[in-house]
C-alpha cells in the first residue's frame, strides 16, 4: 500500500501559540482517513499547511513520496491535492455551475484563449453526481448549507484530484443531509478518490472512515481504526475530559 | 545635523498622527480610505479660515478644525464606504474620487495660492544649542500627546479593546458581541480628528496649498507598508523611519528627490517582507 | 478562436457600431469630430485600465504613468526637443514601438513586484508612484524632457480632423474588440473570479499571479499604444498633461461611469465624460467643472456601481420581464 500523502514532524507556531506540534500521519491509496480532534486542535491549520497557505516552521509534506514543501498552492493542486473549506466560499456573483466550471479551467493562458466551453457537459455531470441536479443554475444565496457543501465537493472533484481534504463537511447539517453526503463519499471512493475527512462529530464519521488519527493541541494522540480510536482512553479524555 | 534631528522628530510625529488614523481604519474595517490625507488639508484650511479670516481665538479655531475633519471622516464612512465594506475595489475608487472632490472644494473656496498660517506659539527657543521655533516644539508636544492618547485609548478603554479585537479576528469579535458598525464609526471619527490635528500643525509648519496632502498621502502609504497594515506599533516606528528619511533627503541631499526614497523603500519592503515590521 | 458560433452573433453589434461611427464624418463638422477623437482616445485609456483594474480588482492608480512613459519616449526620440546633446531624431515607426515597449517594460519593472502580494499594496504603490513621478518629471533632466513645459512640435502620424478621426476610431475598435475577446474567454472568467475571491481561485489549481500578470501586460500594452498615438495627435506632451491626477480621474471616471469590468461600458463612459466635459466648458470654469463631473461619478459609483452597463442591463431585463410577465434568471455573464 503506497503512501499517497504524508506529513512528518509538522510544526507551526503563530506568535506564542503552537497550532501544530510535531504532527506525523499519512494516508494510503484507497482509504478514507478521519482527522479528528476537539475544537481548536489544529485540524484546519494542518489542512492549510498541506495546501500551502502557510509554511511550516519544521516538518515535511510528501505527496507520492516527493517533498512538496517548496511548491505553491496552485502547484500542489495540480499535483492532485484538493480541499474544501469549512465555511463554503462560493463566488457570490456566479451561478454554481459556473463556479464549478472554474475548477476545470486549465492553468494556461493560451489554452484559455483558445476556448473550451464544451466543459459544460462535464461540469453538469459532476454537479449531478453530488446531488445538485436541478439547482445548477442557482446562485449561492439561494442554496442551503448542505447544498453549498455539495458545491464545495463538486469543485474539488472537478479538479480531478487524487486526494480530497474535506474540512468539517458535516458541520451544521441535518442527520438526513449527513447520511446523504456520507453515502456520496463512499460512492466517490469507488472511483479511486481518497479522502481525508476532518470532523469533530464522531458519529458522522463512524460509517465512513477506515482509519482515524486524533490530534489534540496540534499533536497526534491516537491512531488506528475507528473503533480502536474511539475507545482509546486519551481520546475520550480529550473529547469528554474524563 | 541637529536641525535634521529636530525637524525629523516633528515630521515623524505629524506623519505618525496621519498614518495612525489610516492604519486603524484598515485594522478595524479592512478598507483603506484614500481620502484620509485630504482631511489633513481640510483641517488646515478650516483652522486658517477660523483663525485668520474670521478672527476666532486659537483654541476655538482648533476645535472647529478638528470637528470638521472628524465629521468629514464620519460622513465618508456613513455616506460612502459603509455600504461597500466588502468590496475594496469600490472603496478605493470612490474614496480616491472623494479626495479629489475635497481638493477642488478647497480650491474653489480658498483659491490655489499658497497661504501662510500664523504659528500657534510665537517666538523661538533654544534646543540643544540650536534655535528652534516654539511652534515646532509645541507641535511636537501636541503630536505626542495625541499619540499617547490614542495608545492609552486602545489599551485601556472598552472601545479601544473592541477595536483591537476586531482587528485581530473579525468573526470572533462579532460573535463576542462587539458591534462592528459602532466601532467603525468611532474609529473613523478618531482618525479624522487626528488628521485634523496634523493639518493644523502642518499648516503652521510649512504653508497651505491645496496640493498639501499629496506628500503626506504617499508617506502614509509607505509608513503603513513598512510598519505593517493594521499595526499601531509598526506605524509609530515606520513613521520615524520615513520622517527621518525625508528630512535627511530634503535638508542634506536634494529637495526634489523628496518622495523617491519612500517609494523605493516601499517596493523593497513589499518584495522582501510584504507584511512589514508588524503586519497582520 | 473562442467559440466562433456565439461570438458571430455578438459581432454583429460591433459591425453596426463600426459602420455607424465610420460614417460620422459625413454628417458632422470637424469641430465635433475633434471632440470624438478625444473621446476615442479616452475610451482606449479607459478600456486599457478596465482590463486590469476592472477585471482583477487590483485598482491601478498608475495608469497615467504607463501612458506618459510611452508618450515621453516617443516624443523624446522623434523630435529635436529631446536628447539635445545627442541629436537623435528617429522616425515614428521606430519611436512609437519603443514608446510602447517602455510602457510595458516600465510597468512590469515597477508595478509587478507589488502585484504578487494579495491586498491593497499594488494600488498603494501605483498611486505613490504617480505622485512622486509628477514631481520628478519636472525636476529631472529638463533638457531632455522639456521640464514643466514639456515637449512640443512633435511630428504627426496623420493630419486633419477626418483622418485622425478614422485613425483613432480604428485603434479604438481594434483594442476594444481584442480586449473584449480576451475578456469573454476563460481568461476573463478567471480574472473576474480573482476579483471575487483570489484564494479560492488559487485553490482551483490556477496560478493567479500568471493571470494577473497577463492582464497587466495587456493593460500596459494598450495604454502604451494609446499613449504614443495620442502624443503624436496632440503634437506635444507635458508633465501636467501626462502624469496628472485629472488625467487619472478622467480615466477612472470614464470606466466607472461606463461600468467596471465590462470593456464595453468604458466605451460609453469615455464618450459620455468627454462630451460632458466639453459641453460644461462654456458653462462652468476650471475647478467647478471637475467638481461637477467628480460628483456625478461619485453618485454613480455609490448608487449603481455597475455603471451604464449595469443600468442598461437593468432596463433590458425590465423590458424582458414585462413582455414575458415572469421572473427571469440572469444570463451568465
Amino acid at each position: 500500500m503506497t503512501r499517497l500523502l504524508e506529513v512528518k514532524g509538522l510544526t507551526k507556531r503563530f506568535g506564542g501559540v503552537v497550532a501544530v506540534n510535531d504532527l506525523s500521519f499519512h494516508i494510503e491509496e484507497g482509504e478514507i482517513l478521519g482527522l479528528m480532534g476537539p475544537n481548536g486542535a489544529g485540524k484546519t491549520t494542518t489542512f492549510n499547511l498541506i495546501m500551502g497557505d502557510y509554511k511550516p516552521d519544521i516538518g515535511e509534506i510528501l505527496f507520492q513520496g516527493e517533498g512538496i514543501n517548496r511548491l505553491q498552492t496552485y502547484e500542489r493542486v495540480k499535483l492532485g491535492i484538493a480541499r474544501t473549506y469549512q465555511v463554503p466560499r462560493p463566488y457570490n456573483g456566479l451561478p454554481i455551475i459556473e463556479d464549478i466550471r472554474i475548477s476545470t479551467i486549465p492553468d494556461s493562458i493560451t489554452k484559455c484563449l483558445r476556448g473550451q466551453k464544451q466543459e459544460l457537459e462535464e461540469v453538469t455531470q459532476i454537479g449531478e453526481s453530488v446531488g445538485l441536479k436541478d439547482r445548477l443554475l442557482k446562485y449561492p444565496g439561494e442554496l442551503s448549507l448542505g447544498d453549498l457543501r455539495r458545491v464545495e465537493l463538486a469543485k474539488a472533484v472537478a479538479l480531478n484530484p487524487r486526494v480530497i481534504m474535506l474540512d468539517e463537511i458535516f458541520a451544521g447539517l441535518t442527520v438526513h443531509e449527513i447520511t446523504e453526503i456520507s453515502t456520496l463519499l463512499v460512492e466517490k471512493r469507488k472511483t479511486g478518490l481518497v479522502f481525508i475527512v476532518v470532523s469533530h462529530d464522531l458519529k458522522a464519521l463512524a460509517p465512513l472512515v477506515d482509519r482515524a488519527v486524533v490530534i489534540q493541541f496540534g499533536h497526534l494522540i491516537a491512531e488506528g481504526t475507528y473503533d480502536e480510536v474511539v475507545h482509546n482512553e486519551k481520546v475520550k479524555k480529550a473529547y469528554f475530559g474524563m | 545635523m541637529i536641525a535634521i534631528a529636530i525637524q525629523g522628530a516633528l515630521l515623524s510625529g505629524l506623519y505618525a498622527l496621519i498614518a495612525l488614523g489610516f492604519t486603524m481604519i484598515y485594522g478595524v474595517g479592512r478598507v483603506l480610505n484614500l481620502s484620509h490625507a485630504a482631511y489633513v488639508m481640510l483641517g488646515a484650511y478650516v483652522y486658517f479660515h477660523c483663525l485668520q479670516l474670521v478672527g476666532l481665538p486659537v483654541g476655538l479655531s482648533m476645535l472647529i478644525a478638528i470637528a470638521v475633519s472628524s465629521g468629514a471622516a464620519l460622513a465618508t464612512y456613513v455616506g460612502l464606504v459603509r455600504r461597500y465594506l466588502h468590496n475594496p475595489t469600490i472603496v478605493f475608487v470612490s474614496t480616491f474620487i472623494l479626495a479629489l472632490v475635497l481638493n477642488y472644494v478647497v480650491v474653489l473656496i480658498w483659491g490655489m495660492e499658497t497661504k501662510n498660517v500664523w504659528p500657534v506659539v510665537e517666538g523661538i527657543t533654544l534646543v540643544m544649542g540650536h534655535t528652534v521655533s516654539k511652534n515646532l516644539v509645541a507641535a511636537l508636544i501636541v503630536s505626542w500627546l495625541c499619540i499617547g492618547g490614542v495608545l492609552l485609548f486602545v489599551r485601556k478603554t472598552h472601545l479601544g479593546r473592541a477595536m483591537r479585537a476586531l482587528a485581530m479576528d473579525r468573526k470572533g469579535a462579532i460573535v463576542s458581541g462587539i458591534n462592528p458598525d459602532r466601532v467603525n464609526l468611532m474609529t473613523w471619527a478618531i482618525s479624522g480628528a487626528l488628521a485634523g490635528v496634523a493639518g493644523i500643525f502642518f499648516g503652521s509648519y510649512t504653508y497651505l496649498v491645496p496640493a498639501m496632502w499629496h506628500m503626506p498621502m504617499v508617506m502614509s502609504f509607505a509608513i503603513v507598508i513598512i510598519g505593517g497594515l493594521g499595526s499601531i506599533e509598526g506605524t509609530l516606528i515606520a513613521a520615524h523611519i520615513v520622517g527621518y528619511m525625508q528630512t535627511t533627503t530634503t535638508l542634506a541631499i536634494d529637495e526634489r528627490l523628496r518622495g523617491v526614497f519612500a517609494l523605493i523603500i516601499m517596493i523593497v519592503v513589499l518584495v522582501v517582507r510584504p507584511k512589514g515590521l508588524f503586519g497582520k | 478562436m473562442v467559440n466562433w458560433i456565439t461570438s458571430i452573433k455578438s459581432f454583429r453589434w460591433w459591425l453596426i457600431a463600426i459602420a455607424v461611427m465610420s460614417l460620422l464624418p459625413l454628417f458632422v463638422p470637424s469641430s465635433f469630430l475633434r471632440i470624438c477623437i478625444m473621446a476615442n482616445f479616452m475610451v482606449i485609456f479607459a478600456i486599457s485600465w478596465d482590463m486590469m483594474s476592472g477585471y482583477t480588482g487590483y485598482v491601478s492608480f498608475g495608469h497615467p504613468f504607463l501612458i506618459g512613459i510611452a508618450g515621453y519616449v516617443t516624443a523624446m526620440l522623434s523630435s529635436q526637443g529631446g536628447f539635445q546633446t545627442t541629436h537623435i531624431v528617429l522616425p515614428l515607426y521606430a519611436t512609437m514601438p519603443l514608446g510602447i515597449a517602455a510602457a510595458v517594460g516600465g510597468g512590469m519593472l515597477f508595478f509587478l513586484p507589488s502585484m504578487r502580494i494579495r491586498g491593497p499594496y499594488f494600488s498603494l504603490v501605483s498611486l505613490a508612484f504617480l505622485m512622486v513621478l509628477n514631481r520628478l518629471m519636472i525636476a529631472v533632466r529638463p533638457d531632455m524632457t522639456g521640464g514643466d513645459r514639456g515637449l512640443t512640435s512633435l511630428p504627426y502620424v496623420v493630419t486633419g480632423a477626418v483622418d485622425n478621426y478614422w485613425l483613432s476610431l480604428s485603434l479604438m475598435f481594434a483594442i476594444a474588440i481584442g480586449l473584449w475577446l480576451v475578456a469573454k474567454s476563460d481568461v476573463g472568467h478567471v480574472l473576474k473570479a480573482i476579483r471575487m475571491d483570489e484564494d479560492v481561485v488559487e485553490s482551483s489549481g490556477l496560478s493567479t499571479y500568471r493571470f494577473k500578470r497577463f492582464a497587466f501586460i495587456l493593460s500596459a500594452l494598450t495604454a502604451g499604444i494609446g499613449g504614443v498615438f495620442y502624443t503624436h495627435y496632440m503634437g506635444s506632451i507635458s508633465p501636467s498633461g501626462a502624469f496628472d491626477y485629472i488625467f487619472l480621474l478622467n480615466i477612472i471616471v470614464s470606466t466607472v461611469v461606463g461600468g467596471m469590468g465590462t470593456i464595453i461600458g468604458p466605451i460609453f463612459g469615455g464618450y459620455f465624460i468627454t462630451f460632458f466635459v466639453e459641453y460644461l466648458r462654456p458653462v462652468l470654469e476650471g475647478a467647478w467643472r471637475f467638481l461637477a463631473y467628480s460628483l456625478v461619478a461619485l453618485a454613480i459609483v455609490y448608487l449603481r456601481p455597475g455603471g451604464f452597463y449595469a443600468i442598461a442591463h437593468d432596463i433590458a431585463g425590465w423590458f424582458r420581464a414585462k413582455r414575458r410577465g415572469g421572473i427571469q434568471y440572469d444570463q451568465v455573464t
